[in-house]
């Protein structure tokens, strides 16, 4: 019998809805899990215990009167301390928003909540969702960084302190790091999930992000998550599909796309040699495997990503740079000031070119029903200075198209290594499909030996 | 404000970007930040390759 703190999100909303798990003993679990762990870790920067035990007592005499709120009744879930939470302390990582408290919920942890989720705290994030890198440790091995920007959400996640985090990504937070602790990471399509009251990197690059243990759970968390928002300006007038059931339609040998060209030359022999494998697995369970090109915008994809973020977080930070610039970590202080150096006319130039960008990128992915590649170049780097290398997300996070990272093994060294699939715009139904199927043929399920 | 041409080499670019920084927090700021000069300079030289099409507006939000 399993510890509750072990349980996938899936697993334990389903045992509260069978009246088998009591909210109550979730809570706890993790909480003692937490208890246990992050003196090490260092994951998780706030956590309001009275309240979360008091929430997860109002969840359970719910359940208990048959009056489940939705899909995550009773669930904890775990936010990057980017997200706004009211009353609760939103500091980003930084000095210079050290003291800030929201008077409202981010749009996403409303929807959380209205789902019969429980915020159970805030995870660790670099300053400000950018690469200085953060406190927190790779449970895999402490000398190795955990990633970024998402650390804390990708490590408790990792660690089963919680079963599902929020994280965000503007180059490569959400899988990069999902890759780097052996979990499942999903960056839906921009626009799906609304950004509002989510501390800002760059608002056209922004996305919430999900880090979660199965693929089951990441589209479990996107329902929940998704929907048009008037009070952010990218959101999608898109509807909501049912995205269980359209994973479930997709669960099966799929067409896969594969690239060559750019990421063979980028990656590591091993992680080359492991994704030509795990793509022969899947070819030996069914898939169809089609190789394909790059589109000839890719060339000035990076330095366009690189650009618009870099102006787009001037503009949110002048006012805090003027005053306390000495407060900003090395890294994000230096990005800004290039953003305040890029004239106008480059900025636009990059939004005109990664406006072709997506359109080509939408051109190659409509060959297939996914696109995969190594979820990153290296497994995670044995340097905690640095939150690693995000190259392998940012064509996907500025063309805005859905990416999942999936676990897939183990370098010669033990550090996760992982596969990325990429699909079209608000399909994410089947892009999860696939990697339901990809997981399942897999069957690779990573845990740190030490946190087990 | 940076003054950069089509043909600017990254160099070129580079020598506008630190001037700017040099105005606007002084020598040693601009000393700081060379190697994020750098690899800004050569981020917009590699986008100043490329000529988008006269039709092709920013795309901002997606």
């Amino acid at each position: 019998m399993p510890q509750p703190y072990e349980l996938t999100i899936s697993q334990a909303a389903q045992q509260i809805n069978d009246k088998k798990l009591s909210p109550v003993d979730l809570a706890q679990s993790l909480l003692d899990r937490i208890d246990a762990t992050d003196k090490d870790l260092k994951a998780w920067v706030t956590i309001d215990r009275e309240e979360v035990m008091t929430n997860a007592k109002e969840r359970e005499e719910e359940a208990r009167d048959g009056k489940p709120r939705g899909l995550l009744h009773g669930v904890p879930v775990g936010l990057k301390d980017i997200f706004y939470t009211a009353g609760m302390k939103t500091a980003a990582g930084s000095k210079v928003y050290a003291d800030f408290v929201p008077d409202f919920d981010a749009t996403s942890v409303t929807k959380i909540k209205e789902a019969g989720g429980i915020i159970l705290g805030k995870a660790v994030t670099t300053e400000f969702a950018t690469s200085d890198p953060s406190p927190t440790y790779n449970p895999w091995n402490f000398e190795h960084t955990p990633g970024g920007s998402s650390s804390g959400s990708s490590v408790a996640v990792a660690t089963k302190t919680v079963g599902a985090a929020l994280g965000s990504q503007t180059g490569g937070s959400t899988c990069r790091p999902a890759a780097y602790n052996g979990i499942v990471g999903l960056k839906a399509t921009y626009g799906r999930i609304s950004r509002c009251g989510v501390v800002p990197v760059s608002w056209s690059l922004d996305h919430v992000g999900i880090l979660v243990r199965t693929v089951e759970d990441a589209a479990l968390m996107l329902q929940v998550l998704s929907g048009e928002d008037p009070n952010d300006p990218g959101s999608a007038n898109q509807p909501v599909p049912n995205f269980i059931k359209q994973m479930e339609v997709h669960d099966r040998p799929p067409r896969i796309g594969i690239v060559s060209q750019y990421y063979e030359e980028k990656s590591t022999q091993e992680v080359w040699a492991h994704t030509q494998d795990i793509v022969q697995k899947l070819a030996a369970a069914g898939a169809e495997i089609v190789e394909l090109s790059l589109p000839e915008s890719f060339k000035t994809a990076h330095s366009g990503q690189r650009i618009v973020m870099n102006v787009e977080c001037a503009s949110f930070h002048e006012q805090f740079h003027a005053t306390q610039a000495e407060d900003y970590g090395p890294r994000v202080r230096s990005g800004m000031e290039m953003g305040m150096l890029i004239p106008a006319t480059k900025y636009l130039q990059a939004q005109r070119l990664r406006r072709q960008f997506r359109h080509d990128m939408v051109g190659m992915v409509q060959q297939v029903d996914a696109v995969m590649t190594p979820a990153t170049p290296a497994p995670a780097p044995k340097d905690r200075n640095t939150t690693g290398d995000a190259s392998f997300q940012v064509p996907w996070t500025t063309s805005g198209l859905p990416t999942v990272a999936l676990p897939s093994g183990l370098s010669q060294d033990g550090m996760p290594l992982a596969v990325q699939l990429g699909g079209l715009p608000f399909e994410e139904g089947k892009l999860l499909g696939v990697a339901k199927w990809c997981e399942s043929v897999l069957g690779v399920q990573l845990s740190p030996p030490n946190y087990s | 404000m940076v003054n950069m041409k089509p043909n600017d080499s990254v160099e070129d670019i580079a020598r506008e970007l630190r001037a700017q920084a040099v105005r606007l927090w002084g020598e040693q700021r601009a000393s700081e930040l060379e190697t994020s000069l750098q690899q800004t300079a050569l981020q917009l030289w590699e986008l100043g390759q490329v000529t988008p099409h006269r039709d092709l507006e920013p795309g901002f939000y997606q």
